[in-house]
């Protein structure tokens, strides 16, 4: 292995594991945010409670991923500076001031609308706290706005001018109206929902069959099951829609993608290096299997997803057993589809970092092989060590119940206060000085 | 212009120091503070607020490469080992605040508590070495391209630079544990006799960085000023703090943290990334974004901060709140 391929070993890790965490925070900080605007709908106080409950245990899961979301988005900003100085030397005019909004716009405010949030728990008043994590679920989203522009940029260069090798935006619409831009969005969109949703068809159906806390949980799989059967359809229709537009600015892909062979191929290898020169211009063939596997997961999926919600309306839990185990299998298929997809669309860009523009291989920093590989173990360890902590810890408390989850837990959340639903975010009650006194 | 995104880049970077100060502090300060129940009461403190501290160092990256996008490749690239170290014990640090009471175990509080202080101090002294260094000049690669050497880091300045980070967070820490504390706990009064004997060790050390900077940098009385200007403000925060007037005090004892970036840009003006040798500096012309980009900062990042500087007053008024026992005294 040579310093290029350590660095994208490195990045590769990094930003998968980085994206894992990134779409259960997606998908469920929307979730949190539904469930606690219902919460305040209603004025009946039992009502508002049992709402409330709700918000405090997925808003609990919630809250533990965020954690290496941050934690591995970090790794993310600082590696392109410490590995991939070449693409700021070309580029940075371009990418740079995407990615800048997307870390002031986006994380700053949305890290402080976060704290606020979680820590808020009758400290904020009722409204304040809800347009809070409203707050955080629009930040998050703009930042997944952003970084795809630089990611849409990266599949197709648009709006831009080359002076002296480094290039020089000449149309900003252009870049925020970028077709690759946009359409993985929408797919993303998509995705996230349907991982969040077989999460809590996951998690639910996990209490319903040791026959627990049916009533919270009922819902609960019917609500997820719901919500993955239109993150599945959004997922295919936006995909499919995506996969024609990739014909036209990513030619080599395409064929790749498809499953092309012998004279398929060798027509986009010529067409390329008409364009670029002589060199191999194809990415490797087995992008083509990460792809095939990510379509056929996403239509197994399509049908399957829905099945679970019968078994939450089914009186009795019996009936249900096939229903009540399919979601474990569910959510492996729907990860390994996420990461299909991802390597699908990174390496299917090879040997290209910008197509057409500038190659992974001129986009290395001057770094040794020695450095990079003391980067990447470290960054793997720690991140992966941190990830295992992370995934334990969610399993943990998904499987304590409504009444463990992690923000009813007056000593993670000092300031959480002592748990009272039917005040959600709450005024602050009339004894909290006296509660604040007794630390 | 340009020298205006430079220096809002700096800002971010000292708006980080000076904040996270308290929680470089509290974090060494916690295998001290005694029983399990003080142990958890200090990390209570510092819960809340660490997430909006550290986000100013992400968007002083952003920023950078945004705003200054070679700099950024340059910086981090030359830097590349100790920003390795620097970010590994960041997400270290915060795992151990994290995840220290998700579990009930004592083994698993017992790892989180050992975490926790080794990774605040190589956090407060990795930024003090590290900007130390760069005060003084990188060293030069072969290929001309600027590198801080291992040996860079143990130069006399880097040092003294470390040491006066460790010890003004240390100060920062007690005062801040001190002011959030019951007052009447013995955790309370040992945090406020450590900050009363750690201060004046805190202005011993910046009236060396002042000397030694002088001593090595091409505009000495310049770094001379802003060396003596923090320990002013630290002597301030020592007047303050004995008058029990904590909140300003810890405003003013943040000095010697955000005065390094700004060491940084004295020493050196314009050229932002400086080279003993002359050979691979990078100036402020060369470094910049066009404006193209700059524009499209201006127009969404600028009114964002603004907004962001606000949520965070918010944010520090709703959790920073004084223990009323301690108000009232
Ligand atoms: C599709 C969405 C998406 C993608 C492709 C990326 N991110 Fe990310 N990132 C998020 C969506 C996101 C998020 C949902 O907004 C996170 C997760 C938790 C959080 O705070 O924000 C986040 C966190 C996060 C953080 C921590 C922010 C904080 O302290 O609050 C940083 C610095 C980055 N990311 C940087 C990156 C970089 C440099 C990427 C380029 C590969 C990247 N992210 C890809
Ligand atoms: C979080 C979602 C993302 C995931 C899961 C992801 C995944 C990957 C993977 C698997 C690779 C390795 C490709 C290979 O080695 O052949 C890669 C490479 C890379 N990606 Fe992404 N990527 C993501 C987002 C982004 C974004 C938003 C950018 C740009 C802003 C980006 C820039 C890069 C770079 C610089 C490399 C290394 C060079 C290369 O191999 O092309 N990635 N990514
Ligand atoms: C029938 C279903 C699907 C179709 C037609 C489809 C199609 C596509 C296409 C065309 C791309 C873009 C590749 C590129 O730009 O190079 C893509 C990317 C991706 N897919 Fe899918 N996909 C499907 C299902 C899924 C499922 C079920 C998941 C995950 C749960 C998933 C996750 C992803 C991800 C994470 C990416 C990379 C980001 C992006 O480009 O949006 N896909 N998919």
């Amino acid at each position: 292995m040579d310093v290029v391929d350590l660095a994208r070993l490195q990045f590769a890790v990094t930003a998968t594991l980085h994206f894992l965490f990134v779409a259960f925070t997606l998908g469920m900080v929307t979730v949190v945010a539904v469930l606690q605007t219902r919460a305040l709908r209603t004025s009946d106080p039992t009502e508002r409670a049992a709402r409330m409950r709700r918000v405090r245990f997925w808003g609990g899961l919630y809250v533990i991923n965020y954690a290496l979301g941050i934690v591995s988005g970090l790794t993310q900003e600082f590696q392109f500076g410490m590995n991939w100085s070449g693409l700021s030397h070309v580029l940075g005019n371009v990418v740079g001031a995407p990615m800048a909004v997307e870390t002031v716009v986006a994380f700053f405010l949305e890290s402080t609308f976060l704290g606020l949030w979680a820590f808020g728990f009758g400290r904020v008043s009722a409204r304040t706290h809800l347009l809070l994590i409203w707050g955080v679920a629009l930040t998050a989203y703009a930042s997944t706005f952003w970084i795809m522009v630089v990611n849409g940029f990266l599949q197709k260069p648009v709006g831009y001018a080359m002076h002296d090798g480094v290039a020089r935006v000449t149309d900003w619409s252009a870049l925020l109206t970028n077709g690759a831009t946009w359409y993985a969005l929408l797919h993303l969109t998509g995705v996230v929902a349907l991982l969040a949703g077989v999460v809590m068809c996951a998690v639910s159906s996990y209490h319903l069959r040791h026959g627990r806390d049916l009533d919270f949980f009922r819902p609960a799989l019917v609500h997820g099951s719901r919500l993955a059967g239109a993150g599945a359809v959004v997922t295919a229709g936006a995909g499919m829609v995506h996969l024609e537009t990739l014909e036209e600015y990513q030619p080599e892909k395409y064929a790749v993608v498809m499953g092309e062979s012998g004279a398929g191929l060798e027509r986009a290898q010529e067409a390329a290096r008409a364009a670029y020169g002589p060199g191999d211009w194809l990415p490797p063939a087995w992008v083509g299997v990460a792809s095939v596997l990510m379509l056929l997961l996403g239509l197994v999926l399509l049908v399957l997803v829905w099945l679970p919600a019968k078994a939450g309306r089914a009186e009795g839990a019996s009936t249900g057993r096939f229903r009540l185990r399919l979601p474990m299998v569910l959510l492996p298929m729907t990860i390994v589809a996420l990461v299909c997809g991802w390597l699908s669309r990174e390496v299917g860009r090879q040997p290209w970092m910008v197509t057409g523009e500038l190659t992974v291989r001129d986009a290395i920093g001057d770094v040794s092989a020695g450095g990079m590989l003391a980067s990447l173990i470290a960054f793997t360890l720690v991140l992966g060590g941190l990830s295992v902590v992370n995934f334990s810890l969610i399993a943990h408390y998904a499987r304590q119940g409504p009444d463990g989850g992690l923000l009813g837990d007056d000593d993670l959340f000092p300031d959480a206060g002592p748990r009272d639903d039917s005040r959600p975010g709450g005024d602050p009650a009339p004894d909290e000085t006296a509660r604040v006194t007794s630390y | 212009m340009d020298v205006f995104w430079y220096s809002l880049v700096g800002v971010l970077l000292a708006g980080y120091l000076a904040l996270e100060s308290i929680d470089f502090g509290v974090g060494m300060l916690l295998p001290f503070s005694g029983d399990e129940a003080s142990r958890a009461r200090m990390r209570r403190l510092v819960v809340p607020l660490f997430l909006a501290n550290e986000v100013w160092l992400v968007a002083c990256v952003g920023l950078l490469f945004g705003a200054l996008p070679v700099l950024e490749g340059a910086l981090l690239q030359a830097l590349r080992l100790p920003v390795l170290a620097l970010v590994c014990a960041w997400l270290l640090r915060d795992a151990a605040l994290w995840f220290r009471q998700a579990h009930p175990g004592s083994g698993w509080r017992r790892v989180w508590d050992s975490v926790l202080p080794v990774s605040s101090f190589v956090l407060a002294a990795g930024w003090g070495a590290v900007l130390g260094a760069m005060v003084r000049g990188l060293s030069t690669r072969a290929g001309g391209h600027p590198v801080v050497d291992p040996i860079d880091l143990v130069h006399p300045l880097p040092l003294v630079c470390a040491a006066s980070a460790v010890a003004a967070c240390l100060c920062q820490g007690a005062l801040f544990a001190a002011r959030g504390l019951p007052a009447d706990g013995t955790a309370a009064r040992r945090a406020a006799r450590l900050n009363r004997v750690a201060s004046p060790v805190v202005l011993g050390l910046l009236v060396l960085v002042g000397g030694v900077a002088a001593a090595v940098v091409d505009a000495p009385a310049r770094v001379a000023a802003v060396a003596g200007g923090a320990a002013l403000c630290v002597a301030g925060s020592i007047l303050l703090a004995r008058a029990g007037r904590a909140t300003p005090a810890l405003v003013l004892g943040s000095a010697p943290l955000w005065a390094l970036p700004l060491l940084v840009g004295v020493a050196h003006g314009t050229t932002v990334l400086a080279t003993r040798s002359g050979a691979g500096d990078l100036t402020l012309g060369e470094a910049v974004a066009d404006g193209e980009s700059l524009w499209l900062l201006s127009v969404t990042v600028l009114p964002v901060l603004v907004a962001v500087v606000a949520v965070q007053w918010w944010f520090w008024r709703v959790f920073a709140r004084v223990r009323p026992a301690v108000a009232a005294a």
